[in-house]
C-alpha cells in the first residue's frame, strides 16, 4: 500500500513539475539587462556591430571599438542565426541582442527595438544618418555572370526600378546605382534560374525582391539560401551561385570579383517585448558586451 | 568454356565484389582522417600543434586559434551527460527488463458496457512494447527539435529561474539535453546486455533466498557488466558528437566550463557556428578543419575503447588464504540497498516517459494548430511557406542514398557472413572499422562531405547523398547482417545438396529468407536520413524556405533542405515559429511511422519462426 | 553442522525477541519462521496447480519424512518439475500460475499471505538441473548468500566457505582456487559448488530438479554419494529421470503421471511391488 502511495506520489510530483516546465511561464519581467547575445564571429550582422560600437574601455582609452575587445566572456551567449536571436531575446528579458533593421518588423508580437543613443531606429534615422548602427548591404558577383546570364543582368537592374526601390525601401535605405547595371523593361526574361548565398541578414529583403520579380516576369526561377555572409565568396567562384551576398563591406579575396552595393541597412537593439528598457546609448552597449556591466532599465 | 568454368569466374568476381564492399567501410573511415587532417595541416603549421591544441584564445581576426577551453567543455559536459544519462538510462534498462509489468491488470466490476470494453482494451495492451517504443521514438527524434525543446521548455521555462544571472543556457542545460539524447542508446544496449544474461543466474539466485532485487543488483547487473560499459562508451561517443541541439542550449561563448551556467562552446558547436561564416581557403576554414580533426580522434578514441572492456570474469590472480573465525553467525534480513535501487528504476523510467511525453506534448501543442494541408503540399502558387519542396529533397536524398548504399552495405554484409571465416582477423578489422564509422559524428560526416562530394557536384542533392551514403552504412551492414546470421545453416545445406553455387544459393536461398532484416535496415536508414541535420547542411546545403520551390527542388543537381533542415532554417531564419513547431510534428508522425514498420516487420518474423 | 542443529532448536519468535531486546533500532529476525521439529519436513495437502487454464497439477497429497531423500519419478510433463518448483515458490515467476490447496512446510502453509519469500527459500534451497554459478570467483559463489544475508565480516565468511565447501566435499579440490572464476570448472564440479553455495545458507531442506542429469556418470556417482552424506543434516527432494538413481539412494519414491501422483512408498518397495499398475508399467518398461 505505501508503495502505492509513494509512486501516486512520485508521479504526481513528476507531472506537475512537467506541466510547469511545459507552460514554461516566463514570471516577471526583468528590471536590468545582464546578457549579451553576439552573433558568431565572422557573421555580416556581428563584423558591422563590433566595428560601429564604441567605448571607453577599463583604461580610460577612448572610442575603442567592440571588435577590439575580448568578446569571448561568461556573460555573453553566442547564436548563430537571427532566428535564435529572436528566439533567445523573446523568451527572457534579461537579455540583449541585434539583428538587422529589416527583421524587426516580423517579429514585433515577440521582440521590440529600441533606441540607439536616444535615436529610434527607423529607416528613415538610418537614412538621415541620426542612427548610428548600420551596414551596407552587398552583391558579389564575377563580372562576366551579367552578360551570360541575362536573368542575373534583369535581376540585378530590378533592383533600381520602381517596384523594386518600393520594396527596398520599407525597410531599408537605397543606395545609388552601381555603374554597370542596366535598366530593368518587364518581361524580357521568360526563362532561366540564378542563386543567391550568403547572409542571412539579407534574406529577407532578397527574399520580397525575388517574389515579386518572379511574379512580374512568369518562367523564372530565383532561389536563395546560406548561412552567413561568409558562404557568398565560394558560392559564387565554384558557380553553385550567381550572386553572394554579404551583409557587410566586402573585404579578402570578395573584392576581387565584382561587388555591388544595394541597400543601406540598420542594425536594431532588440530585447524582450515587455522590457522596460527603451534607450541605450554605445558605452552601455559597449559595457555590457565588452565587461558584462548590466544595463539598468529605467 | 565449359559450366563449371564460367560458373567458378562468377563465384570468384562475385567474392572479390563482396571484399570490396566490405573493405569500403575501412577506405571511408581513412578518407574521412586523411581529408580532414589534410585539410587541418595549415592550421596546425601556421598555429603550431600543441598551440592549438592548449591556446585558450580563439579570434579569427587575429589568425588566433586555440581549442582548450571547447575541449574542456566538451568533455566536461560530455562526462556529466553520462553521468546523468547513464544513470537513468542503465536504470530504465533494468526497470523494462525486470519490473515493467506485461499489462494492465485493471479490474472494474460494473456493468458500463463501455467501461468494461475500454478496460479489456487496456489490459491487452503490451506494456513492454510500449515502453520498448517510447525508446525507440526517443532515439529518432531528429536532434534539431531537442534543440529547441532544450531552449524553450528546459532553458526559458526552467533553468532560467535557478541561474542567479536569470539566464540559464551553458554547461547544465547542455549535459540535461545531451543526457536526454544518449538516453535511448544507452538504454536499449544496457537492455540487450541484461537481456543476454542466462536466466539461470537470476533463478539461482532466487532460489538462494535473494528478493528479487538481490538478484537483479547482485547477480544479473554485475554479470552484464561489460555490456553495460559498452553501452556508457558509446552514449560517450554520441554525446561527444552531438552538434544541432547543444548549439541551441551551450550559449556557444567559448569560456571553460568553470560553473553550471556558465556558457561553454564545445567543439561541435564552434565548427557548426563558424562554417557558415568561413572563407573558403583561408587559416581560419582549415583551424576549422583541425577542431574537426582533434572531434573526430577523440571520438576514435571512443570508439574503439569499447574493444577493451573484458568480455567476461576471468578470475582475481593468486590465491586466497581464509582466516576463519566467527563460531555465531546471525544470519539477518538484508537487502534495503536493492530494494532503494529498484525504486531508483522506477523513478528512471519516470523520467524517461515524462521527458517523452514533455517532447511529444511540447511538438504537438505548438505544431497541430500550424498544419494544413497547403502547408503540407502546397506547390509554387501557394503564397505560404510549404514543405512540399522538402518532401521532394528528403525524398531525393532518401532514394539516391539508398540506391548506393544498400548494394554496398548488402555486398559488405554478405562477405561477413557468407565468405568470411568467422573470426578471422580480417572480419574483426572490418568490424571494427563498421564500428568506428558508426560512431563519426554527423558534423564530421559533413565536413568530410564538404571536402570531398561537394567539390565533386557542388552544393547539391547529390553530394548530400553521398554523404549518407556514409552516415547509413554501417546501420545496413549489422542488420543485414543479424539477418542472413538467423538464416539456417540447412537452408543453405539443402540448396547445395542440389548442386546450386555459393553465389546463386546466397541470391536465391539466403538473401530472399533475410529480406525482412533487409527491410528493417532500409527503414532503419531512412529513419536516420530524416533525422540528420548537421551532416546536410554543408552537403545538400540549407535554402532559405521562402526561397525553396518545388521547380528548384525537382533538379537533384541543385541544392535543396531536407525536412530537418527545413525546420532548422524556419528556427534560423526566426520568421516562421509555427511553421518550424509544425514540421517538427510532421517529422515526429514520419520518425513514429518508421518505428512502427520496423516493429510489425519484426513481429511477422517472429510469428513465422 | 552444529549451526543447523542449533538453529533448529532455537525457535524463530524467541530469536526475535531476543534480538529485538538487544538493538531496537534494528529490524527483529524473520529469517527463523519455520520450525523444523516435527516429523515431516514437507506436507503437501490437496495441491492444486494451474498455468492459465491448464492444470498442470491434480489433488496432490504428500508427506516428506524429514533428513531422508525423497525422489520423485514420472514421465516427462508429468508435473514433477512443477511440484518440486513449487515448494519454494519458485513458480510465483511463471506468468499465470495459480496455486490452491496447502504446503506445509515448518508449520507453515507456505502460499499464506505474508509468508517472506526470502525465508522461505533460504530454508528451502534449491538445485537445477543445468549447474549455474554465478560469473564470480569460487568464494564470491559461496559468500554470495550469506552476503545477502548480512554477514559481512571476512572471518565469519571464510568460515562458511570453507564449511560449505568441506560439506560438499570440495574442498580439497578447491581450496588454492578460491579467486578463480566458477566458470572455470567442470560440469560436475560446477553442480557441487552450485550444492555448496546452497548450504551456505543453512537450508533444512534441499530441493534437486534433475541434478545430474547434464553431467558424465563419474561425477553423477560423486553427487549422489554427497547427498547420501548430507542426509544427516538436511532434507533432500530430487527430481530425477534416472530409474537407477531412484532406486540406489532415495528413501521414499513418488510416481507421477499426468499431473496426478500415482504412488508413493519407500522406495524399495515401490520398486520391487508396486501397488499401480501405471507404476509398474513405467518402471518395468524402463528397466526392460
Amino acid at each position: 500500500m505505501n508503495k502505492k502511495i509513494l509512486a501516486i506520489g512520485l508521479a504526481a510530483a513528476m507531472s506537475v513539475t512537467a506541466v510547469g516546465l511545459m507552460t514554461g511561464c516566463n514570471g516577471a519581467i526583468a528590471d536590468k539587462i545582464t546578457t549579451a547575445i553576439s552573433r558568431t564571429p565572422g557573421s555580416g550582422t556581428r563584423s558591422a556591430f563590433d566595428e560601429l560600437v564604441t567605448g571607453t574601455d577599463k583604461d580610460g582609452n577612448e572610442g575603442v571599438a567592440l571588435e577590439d575587445m575580448d568578446l569571448e566572456q561568461t556573460w555573453g551567449i553566442s547564436v548563430g542565426t537571427t532566428g535564435q536571436v529572436v528566439t533567445q531575446v523573446s523568451g527572457n528579458s534579461s537579455l540583449l541582442g541585434y539583428i538587422s533593421l529589416g527583421s524587426v518588423a516580423a517579429n514585433t508580437d515577440k521582440i521590440k527595438a529600441v533606441q540607439v543613443n536616444g535615436k529610434d531606429a527607423t529607416v528613415d534615422n538610418v537614412k538621415a544618418g541620426n542612427y548610428e548602427l548600420s551596414r551596407p548591404f552587398n552583391l558579389i558577383y564575377k563580372a562576366e555572370t551579367l552578360t551570360s546570364n541575362p536573368l542575373a543582368a534583369d535581376f540585378l537592374a530590378y533592383i533600381w526600378s520602381a517596384d523594386g526601390l518600393e520594396i527596398l525601401k520599407k525597410e531599408y535605405i537605397d543606395v545609388e546605382k552601381p555603374a554597370g547595371v542596366g535598366t530593368y523593361t518587364a518581361g524580357t526574361v521568360k526563362s532561366g534560374d540564378i542563386n543567391l548565398h550568403g547572409s542571412t541578414s539579407l534574406q529577407p529583403l532578397i527574399e520580397e525582391l525575388a517574389k515579386a520579380y518572379m511574379a512580374e516576369n512568369p518562367g523564372t526561377t530565383i532561389t536563395w539560401g546560406g548561412s552567413g555572409s561568409g558562404e557568398a565568396l565560394a558560392a559564387v567562384n565554384d558557380g553553385s551561385a550567381e550572386f553572394g551576398m554579404i551583409s557587410r563591406a566586402a573585404k579578402g579575396d570578395e573584392t576581387s570579383l565584382t561587388v555591388a552595393q544595394i541597400a543601406i541597412d540598420g542594425i536594431a537593439v532588440v530585447v524582450h517585448k515587455d522590457s522596460p528598457l527603451t534607450n541605450v546609448t554605445f558605452q552601455q552597449l559597449f559595457d555590457l558586451f565588452a565587461y558584462g556591466t548590466p544595463i539598468e532599465c529605467k | 568454356m565449359t559450366k563449371a568454368f564460367s560458373t567458378k569466374v562468377k563465384d570468384t568476381s562475385a567474392k572479390i565484389l563482396f571484399i570490396i564492399c566490405a573493405c569500403l567501410s575501412i577506405f571511408a573511415v581513412f578518407g574521412i582522417i586523411c581529408y580532414i587532417l589534410v585539410a587541418s595541416v595549415p592550421a596546425f603549421r601556421e598555429v603550431g600543434f600543441f598551440q592549438f591544441l592548449f591556446g585558450t584564445k580563439w579570434q579569427f581576426n587575429s589568425d588566433t586559434y586555440g581549442i582548450l577551453t571547447m575541449l574542456c567543455a566538451t568533455l566536461a559536459v560530455t562526462i556529466l551527460a553520462v553521468i546523468l544519462g547513464g544513470v537513468i538510462g542503465v536504470f530504465t534498462a533494468i526497470f523494462m527488463v525486470f519490473w515493467c509489468p506485461d499489462r494492465f491488470h485493471l479490474r472494474y466490476e460494473g456493468s458500463n458496457k463501455f467501461v468494461q470494453k475500454m478496460v479489456a482494451w487496456l489490459n491487452k495492451i503490451n506494456l513492454r512494447t510500449i515502453f520498448d517504443q517510447i525508446i525507440k521514438l526517443l532515439a529518432g527524434i531528429p536532434s534539431v527539435i531537442y534543440g529547441y525543446f532544450g531552449i524553450i521548455v528546459l532553458v526559458q521555462g526552467g533553468l532560467v529561474y535557478m541561474d542567479p544571472n536569470y539566464r540559464g543556457y551553458g554547461v547544465l542545460a547542455t549535459c540535461i539535453v545531451l543526457a536526454i539524447m544518449i538516453i535511448p542508446t544507452i538504454t536499449s544496449l544496457t537492455k540487450n546486455a541484461l537481456e543476454a544474461v542466462p536466466a539461470q543466474y537470476f533463478e539461482g539466485a532466487l532460489a538462494m533466498g535473494n528478493t528479487k532485487a538481490q538478484a537483479v543488483f547482485r547477480v544479473v547487473f554485475p554479470a552484464a557488466r561489460s555490456g553495460i560499459i559498452s553501452a556508457l562508451i558509446l552514449g560517450i561517443g554520441r554525446a561527444v558528437g552531438e552538434t544541432m541541439a547543444v548549439q541551441m542550449v551551450a550559449g556557444g561563448t567559448a569560456n571553460f566550463p568553470t560553473g553550471l551556467f556558465i556558457p561553454i562552446c564545445p567543439l561541435t558547436v564552434k565548427i557548426n557556428m563558424e562554417m557558415g561564416e568561413v572563407v573558403p581557403g583561408s587559416l581560419h576554414e582549415s583551424a576549422l578543419m583541425a577542431t574537426g580533426f582533434v572531434l573526430l580522434v577523440l571520438v576514435l578514441i571512443i570508439t574503439l575503447s569499447v574493444n577493451f572492456v573484458p568480455k567476461e570474469f576471468k578470475g582475481k590472480k593468486g590465491t586466497r588464504v581464509l582466516q576463519g573465525g566467527g563460531e555465531n553467525v546471525v544470519y539477518r534480513k538484508k537487502g534495503l540497498i536493492p530494494e532503494i535501487l529498484k525504486y531508483c528504476g522506477m523513478v528512471c523510467a519516470g523520467i524517461v516517459v515524462i521527458s517523452l511525453a514533455a517532447i511529444i506534448l511540447f511538438i504537438c501543442i505548438n505544431g497541430i494548430p500550424n498544419i494544413s494541408w497547403s502547408f503540407l503540399f502546397g506547390g509554387d502558387g501557394y503564397e505560404g511557406h510549404s514543405l512540399a519542396p522538402a518532401f521532394l529533397t528528403t525524398f531525393y536524398v532518401i532514394i539516391f542514398t539508398l540506391i548506393i548504399a544498400l548494394p554496398l552495405g548488402i555486398g559488405a554484409a554478405i562477405f561477413l557472413n557468407e565468405y568470411a571465416k568467422p573470426g578471422s582477423k580480417f572480419v574483426k578489422v572490418i568490424r571494427t572499422f563498421i564500428d568506428t564509422l558508426s560512431g563519426v559524428p554527423s558534423i564530421v560526416f559533413g565536413l568530410f562531405g564538404y571536402l570531398l562530394f561537394v567539390q565533386i557536384f557542388g552544393r547539391s542533392v547529390f553530394a548530400g547523398a553521398f554523404t549518407m551514403v556514409l552516415v547509413i552504412l554501417p546501420t545496413i551492414i549489422r542488420s543485414t547482417e543479424e539477418a542472413l546470421r538467423a538464416v539456417p545453416m540447412e537452408l543453405r545445406e539443402a540448396s547445395y545438396g542440389l548442386g546450386a553455387s555459393k553465389i546463386r544459393t546466397i541470391f536465391k536461398v539466403v538473401l530472399p529468407s533475410a529480406f525482412p532484416g533487409i527491410a528493417t535496415a532500409i527503414v532503419l536508414s531512412v529513419g536516420r536520413i530524416i533525422s540528420e541535420s548537421a551532416a546536410l547542411i554543408y552537403t545538400a546545403g540549407m535554402m532559405a524556405v521562402a526561397s525553396s520551390s518545388v521547380s528548384s527542388a525537382i533538379d537533384p543537381t541543385n541544392a535543396g533542405s531536407t525536412l530537418t533542415v527545413f525546420m532548422y532554417s524556419f528556427f534560423a531564419e526566426g520568421l516562421a515559429y509555427e511553421e518550424a513547431y509544425a514540421t517538427a510534428f510532421v517529422l515526429l508522425i514520419i520518425t513514429f511511422v518508421l518505428n512502427l514498420i520496423v516493429y510489425f516487420i519484426q513481429k511477422s518474423v517472429k510469428k513465422k519462426r | 553442522m552444529n549451526l543447523f542443529k542449533k538453529k533448529e532448536t532455537a525457535p524463530a519468535a524467541e530469536v526475535s525477541a531476543e534480538k529485538s531486546k538487544k538493538n531496537k533500532v534494528k529490524k527483529p529476525v524473520t529469517l527463523n519462521i519455520f520450525d523444523f521439529t516435527q516429523d515431516n519436513a514437507i506436507t503437501v495437502k490437496d495441491l492444486d496447480l494451474y498455468y492459465g487454464e491448464f492444470q498442470a497439477l491434480k489433488k496432490i497429497n504428500m508427506q516428506m519424512p524429514k533428513y531422508q531423500i525423497t525422489a520423485m519419478i514420472g514421465p516427462s510433463g508429468c508435473g514433477k518439475s512443477t511440484l518440486i518448483k513449487t515448494l519454494n515458490r519458485m513458480n510465483d515467476l511463471v506468468e499465470g500460475c495459480r496455486v490452491e490447496g496447502e504446503i506445509m512446510i515448518g508449520g507453515l502453509n507456505i502460499y499464506d499471505k505474508g509468508v517472506d519469500l526470502s525465508a522461505l527459500r533460504k530454508n528451502v534451497g534449491m538445485v537445477f538441473q543445468k549447474p549455474n554459478p554465478f560469473p564470480m570467483s569460487v568464494y564470491d559463489n559461496i559468500a554470495y548468500g550469506p552476503r545477502t544475508f548480512g554477514i559481512k565480516k571476512k572471518g565469519e565468511l571464510d568460515e562458511i566457505v570453507e564449511r560449505s565447501l568441506k560439506q560438499a566435499a570440495m574442498w580439497d579440490e578447491l581450496k588454492d582456487r578460491l579467486n578463480k572464476s566458477a566458470l572455470g570448472l567442470s560440469g560436475g564440479q560446477q553442480q557441487r559448488l552450485c550444492i555448496a553455495r546452497a548450504l551456505a545458507v543453512g537450508p533444512q531442506i534441499l530441493l534437486m530438479d534433475e541434478p545430474t542429469s547434464a553431467l558424465d556418470p563419474i561425477s553423477t556417482g560423486k553427487i549422489e554419494e554427497l547427498c547420501e552424506e548430507l542426509k544427516k543434516d538436511v532434507t533432500i527432494v530430487m527430481v530425477t529421470h534416472n530409474m537407477q538413481q531412484a532406486a540406489r539412494i532415495s528413501d521414499k519414491t513418488a510416481f507421477f503421471l499426468l499431473g496426478e501422483m500415482i504412488e508413493m512408498g519407500d522406495t524399495e518397495q515401490v520398486f520391487s511391488e508396486p501397488r499401480h499398475p501405471e507404476t509398474e508399467r513405467y518402471i518395468t518398461g524402463r528397466f526392460g
